[in-house]
């Protein structure tokens, strides 16, 4: 199911939160949705669920959300791994989100075991740590089997081989021709989980690309280059017009041109490569590079470093 | 419809406190009721056969002890119950997840009156069932039953719904439970009587639209029956719309 997003806006007193945010998210991969904190992502899922009155609209497969019926079985979300009474056990929780759509004790089960929490499924969900919360919240989002999720932060407070279960799960859902938008702040997760972005800054729109084209963008994709002659071989590289920037006394990081090229041109010049390597520019590079021309980001300092419970909601 | 009433069942059953309120609620009319019937036995009724002589009947108005508990103090339990329909869900953040569930407000607004509504008109059953025994089991003689006894009963339990209306209503406006069961109990205990007693020489006829003052002239069927009851429905009916356009309108 295609989801529309189209321009959202909101604004809190004088935050303006969102602006004018447009994205489509598509069956049958994952789409991130990154952003520093505070950066509008949590207010633009509420928006797309209409939870926070803004204007602009969003289409689930062209209509409405109050439109479509059974409601849980379009769209499944997770916004906070807090959203539960601490009291009410998680399956009476599950049985109670199942109401709208019908969901069978079968089911609740089923999801129960499938996030890991049926050894837990009748204990007060006011003792669970933050990884189990997540799972819960998940739980409560994947019940009805929505065509659509959107999942903010999931990840947050999940040990690595929790994260990697849910990429896994994330991706044989999405493949299942079903929509996935996830939340993060942190981009080495996002790196390892989305074959798409949507990437906000300030609650407006920087990036709608496939992951590879937006890491791409970087400057920081180079070739390393070691040779014994660096000096000879910069000046080689120079003279075919690419770009070098010494790192070491023996080593360049070259632009411009991919390996084969530069092999080559060394090769001509009759100076001994020792290593010829493509360097691929991180998620956080990338995003730092594109921040920091459209905002300042200054105040927040490393957006990739800030805490995983710094999160304003 | 039917679903969200299935949702709403589910979220009122599935917390202990419910049934801890409810129990509680039993308990304190069963006890009121107790002390009622001794205090009220050995006192003097009026033997109704239109001489106007009282004398020591012996036994006692069965309306009177089985609405004894149903004042707003012991009420208490049952306005918490109703006040955790949203009082819950705006504390632990549920309200967001209930209305991905069901966007049209409107709907899980009405569920939730309904059930609240269900479970005070049990409750109430239930307490006056309690009384009956223990005033029975308090081996205290009951006077015969009226016309006027179950027009009392009626009223008790109209006052009890109202009542923890507004306490709905007043979480719902705040979104803090604890407001919702407070202000009401406040009004009822606190500022309505200090405000008719101090303003008793400018406004007079003040005490009659308080909201919890008018409930209980209604409850007690004074001779005013019907302004009070008025003025009671009109406060709950009017804070009932405040609550739901507030609601509709607000960000969840
Ligand atoms: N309910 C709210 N009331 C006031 N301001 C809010 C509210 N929710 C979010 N904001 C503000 O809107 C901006 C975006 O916040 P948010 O959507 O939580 O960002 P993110 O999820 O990307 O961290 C922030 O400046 C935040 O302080
Ligand atoms: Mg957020």
């Amino acid at each position: 199911m295609i989801v529309d997003v189209q321009s959202l806006s909101k604004t809190y007193g004088s935050v303006q939160a969102v602006h004018e945010l447009s994205f489509r998210v598509s069956p049958g991969h994952i789409t991130g949705f990154l952003g520093p904190n505070g950066s509008g992502k949590s207010t633009t899922m509420r928006l797309m669920l209409g939870l926070d009155h803004g204007t602009g609209t969003t289409l689930y497969e062209g209509k409405k959300l109050v439109d479509h019926r059974p409601v849980t079985k379009v769209v499944g979300s997770h916004l906070d791994a807090k959203f539960f009474h601490p009291k009410r056990t998680a399956r009476a929780h599950l049985r109670m989100m199942g109401s709208e759509a019908g969901v069978s004790r079968a089911r609740v089960d089923e999801v129960l075991e499938l996030v890991g929490l049926q050894g837990v499924a009748d204990k007060r969900p006011g003792g669970f740590s933050l990884g189990m919360g997540q799972r819960l919240g998940l739980a409560t989002a994947i019940l009805a089997e929505p065509k659509v999720l959107l999942l903010d932060e999931p990840a947050n407070g999940l040990d690595p081989q929790s994260i990697q279960w849910l990429r896994d799960f994330l991706t044989h859902y999405a493949q299942r021709g079903n929509s996935v938008l996830v939340s993060s702040h942190l981009l080495s997760e996002m790196q390892l989980m989305a074959d798409h972005l949507v990437v906000i800054a300030r609650g407006r729109l920087i990036a709608d690309e496939s992951m590879s084209q937006f890491v791409s963008r970087s400057t920081k994709n180079d070739v390393l280059v070691r040779s014994s002659d660096a000096v000879r071989l910069a000046t080689e590289l120079r003279a075919q017009g690419l770009g070098v920037a010494a790192e070491t006394p023996e080593a360049l990081a070259v632009t411009g041109a991919g390996t084969d090229r530069i092999g080559d041109i060394a090769f001509a010049a009759g100076i001994a490569v020792r290593e010829l390597v493509n360097r691929q520019a991180s998620l956080e590079d990338a995003f730092l590079e594109l921040t920091s021309e459209s905002q300042d980001f200054a105040a927040g300092g490393d957006p990739g470093a800030m805490p995983a419970d710094g999160d304003a909601r | 419809m039917s679903a969200a009433l299935v949702y709403e069942w589910r979220r009122i059953t599935s917390i202990r406190s419910t049934y801890v309120l409810a129990a509680l609620f039993l308990v304190a009319t069963g006890l009121v009721a107790y002390l009622v019937a001794q205090v009220t036995q050995g006192s003097f009724g009026d033997p109704g056969d239109g001489s106007g002589e009282m004398i020591d009947s012996g036994s006692v108005p069965l309306g009177v002890v089985m609405i004894a508990g149903t004042n707003f103090l012991s009420a208490i339990f049952v306005t918490t119950i109703a006040a955790q329909s949203f009082g819950h869900e705006y504390r632990y953040g549920l309200i967001r997840l209930t209305l991905s569930e069901y966007p049209r407000r409107w709907l899980i607004f009405t569920a939730k009156l309904i059930v609240v509504v269900l479970w005070v008109v049990a409750l109430y059953l239930l307490s006056m069932l309690v009384a009956f025994v223990v005033v029975k089991i308090a081996g205290v003689a009951i006077d015969p039953v009226t016309s006027e006894t179950w027009l009392q009963l009626l009223r008790a339990g109209l006052f009890l719904i109202g009542y923890s209306i507004l306490a709905f209503m007043l979480t719902l406006i705040t979104r803090n439970l604890v407001l919702g069961v407070v202000i009401p109990l406040l009004l009822g205990a606190v500022v309505e009587p200090l405000a008719s007693a101090g303003l008793v020489d400018r406004l007079p006829w003040l005490p009659q639209y308080l909201p919890i003052s008018a409930g209980q002239t209604f409850l007690n069927g004074g001779d005013d029956l019907g302004r009070g009851g008025v003025v009671f429905l009109a406060w709950v009916v009017g804070l009932g719309v405040i609550g739901l356009v507030q609601f509709a309108r607000r960000d969840a």
